[in-house]
């Protein structure tokens, strides 16, 4: 592609016509975002303490288990190091009722400002204490939005990607670069890239219900109708549902237990659960599992398109 | 540059060619992460952004090839470095390319304004071979417009049919868009620099109940309409099937026309020229 440092991240053309497992039309990822609610500096003693923790990690979280057990869809958990340190029983349990458990940073935190030495230090650091838990490494690492953000992407730095390279990860859990998987490029001249997941903020219930966050300002802040038909949306597209002609991607939906143990958002919930299960068949993998398949289908030295920059340096324009 | 006095001149009896009941512009605004970059966005939102070069913008110019509609793109000249390969395929399906800013904003220097856009228009001349007539952005000045060749612009909102605009001896028509049918009101956060918290994500049913309301109500007075979307937003897969049982309902109506912006102007230009209009 024409590739240009802080414009691009990956190829100039998407791939098309993905072939997915089992004959499926598409894939659908189910990421749960366990965390209580919390701002840029992440998780610390006074948000593990709040009503909406206690909440979620009691009463909501086992409910949203059981609603995925229900219908047999297995789901992906990024995990921050403080949550699995406060609740390591918790997170066990997660992990073993089938789901993934990623990493979420050392306390969920906004890493952009952060020194490149700083931000390894708790990279090693969550690594470990995920895998001093589970008994394996996390494969992927998430960097999701909180609720109160500026915006609604997540937050890295200049040096999380290559971070992550560089520690082994085999994906970054959120990308909205695309609706598939993609390489996520950091360096285009030796091609040094990690594969991105796809991320988007339209599939993510955070910013549909009790949003904006209360206190901030706003009303019509209960629209949970709005985010069902938005996942339903666009998983019918990507699965062809109802006749219409399959785009064939993956689909990912992204939900917090804190938000939807409420009866009628979980009600919300196990209905697009259900949606998800209603259809032609659909591949439902953890992030993990649908970066191994895509690692050995879909490897960075077969797909990704690299061509060198046309980008000019023009007087009086951005570099 | 705009602070020349501006005059309007509307064409009260805008009638279309034969057959012709409404005239329908898809436009599409091909920002992708240029508009955020120009506001210094943080890297993740970037690549919300590069979704459009990458792949939204591909699914946009299939469903408008599919169904024989005249698709407008207004491109910022920095695609011609970020997405060539999307542009001459653009310019090959006989879709129109005209301009939209350099990097998604218009410097106030005026010689500075005036090189964006003489980049701007070369760049796409040179990309599809063709030289745009047609500019979406407030800010330049006409003379600046006219000396590049431009003949109209879709950027103003003074009337919902297309209307010429005096500055300075040189006159452009507007092609009028509306807020209501610009898919980024509907599905951006961050839109016009504002914040999540003062905004709130839309879905497709509730867009294709405004959307199809607005075009019963066009159709009806035989007007005019022009419905903007973005690679980014509008490319992602439920946008493009909002879309396409949008076109598919709308084409179930007599005598509507999906034309590209330029052959609206030219209609315009041969038929009611400016100095014939009746000055309001």
């Amino acid at each position: 592609m024409p590739w240009k440092e802080r414009y691009t991240v990956t190829d100039e053309r998407t791939l098309e016509n993905v072939v997915w497992p089992e004959g499926a039309r598409c894939a659908a990822i189910v990421v749960v975002d366990p965390s209580p609610p919390c701002g840029l500096q992440g998780i610390g003693p006074r948000e593990l303490e709040t009503d909406a923790a206690h909440y979620g990690f009691d009463v909501a979280l086992p409910r949203i288990l059981d609603a995925l057990d229900q219908r047999g869809i297995r789901a992906t958990f990024p995990v921050p190091a403080a949550l699995a340190e406060h609740a390591p029983a918790l997170v066990r349990g997660i992990a073993a009722r089938g789901h993934e458990v990623a990493a979420h940073g050392l306390r969920r935190e906004d890493v952009s400002r952060l020194e490149r030495h700083e931000e390894a230090w708790r990279l090693t650091r969550t690594t470990q204490v995920l895998a001093d838990l589970l008994g394996q490494r996390p494969r992927g690492w998430y960097t999701l939005p909180r609720q109160t953000d500026a915006f609604a992407g997540g937050t890295i730095s200049p040096h999380t990607v290559d971070l992550l390279i560089e520690a082994g990860y085999e994906y970054l859990g959120n990308s909205e670069a695309d609706d598939i998987p993609h390489y996520w490029v950091t360096d285009p001249a030796s091609r040094r890239a990690i594969l991105a997941m796809p991320y988007c903020y339209h599939h993510d219930d955070q910013f549909f219900i009790e949003f904006p966050p209360i206190g901030q300002g706003g009303s019509n802040l209960e629209r949970p109708e709005t985010l069902f038909r938005n996942w339903r949306a666009e998983f019918d597209a990507m699965a062809g549902s109802g006749g219409q002609r399959a785009f064939g991607r993956c689909f990912t939906m992204v939900v917090h237990p804190w938000l939807n143990g409420w009866g009628q958002r979980l009600d919300v919930f196990e209905r697009m659960l259900a949606h998800l299960r209603s259809g032609p068949p659909v591949w439902n993998p953890t992030a993990g599992e649908c970066a191994g398949y895509w690692h050995s289908s879909y490897p960075a030295h077969a797909t990704l398109k690299l061509a060198a920059s046309i980008w000019a340096d023009h007087p009086g324009s951005q570099s | 540059m705009a602070a020349a006095q501006r005059r309007f001149q509307r064409i009260p009896d805008l009638a279309w060619p034969q057959g012709i009941r409404c005239a329908v512009n898809v436009t599409l605004d091909y920002d992708a992460q240029l508009a955020r970059r120009a506001n210094n966005e943080p890297r993740m939102e970037l690549t919300e952004g590069e979704f459009g070069g990458r792949t939204g913008i591909w699914r946009l110019m299939d469903l408008c090839s599919s169904h024989d509609v005249g698709l407008t793109l207004f491109v910022p000249g920095r695609i011609c470095e970020l997405y060539p390969e999307s542009l001459r395929d653009a310019a090959r399906r006989g879709f129109e390319v005209a301009s939209h800013m350099w990097e998604h904003r218009v410097p106030a220097e005026p010689e500075l304004q005036r090189e964006h856009l003489r980049h701007t228009t070369a760049a796409l001349e040179a990309t599809t071979g063709v030289r745009p007539v047609g500019q979406r952005a407030r800010g330049w000045g006409f003379d600046s417009l006219a000396a590049e060749g431009y003949r109209y612009i879709s950027s103003f909102t003074a009337d919902d049919k297309p209307y010429y605009m005096l500055e300075g001896g040189h006159t452009m028509l507007n092609l009028p868009f509306q807020w209501a049918l610009d898919d980024a009101a509907y599905f951006k956060f961050a839109w016009l620099r504002g914040l999540p918290a003062a905004q709130r994500i839309s879905d497709p049913d509730s867009v294709y109940e405004n959307w199809i309301a607005a075009f019963r109500c066009i159709h009806a007075q035989g007007g005019y309409m022009n419905i903007t979307v973005h690679d980014l937003q509008s490319g992602r897969a439920a946008r493009v099937a909002m879309l396409e049982r949008l076109f598919t309902e709308m084409k179930r109506y007599q005598g509507v026309w999906f034309p590209t912006c330029e052959r609206v102007v030219r209609h315009c230009l041969d038929h009611y020229p400016a100095h014939r209009t009746e000055e309001v």
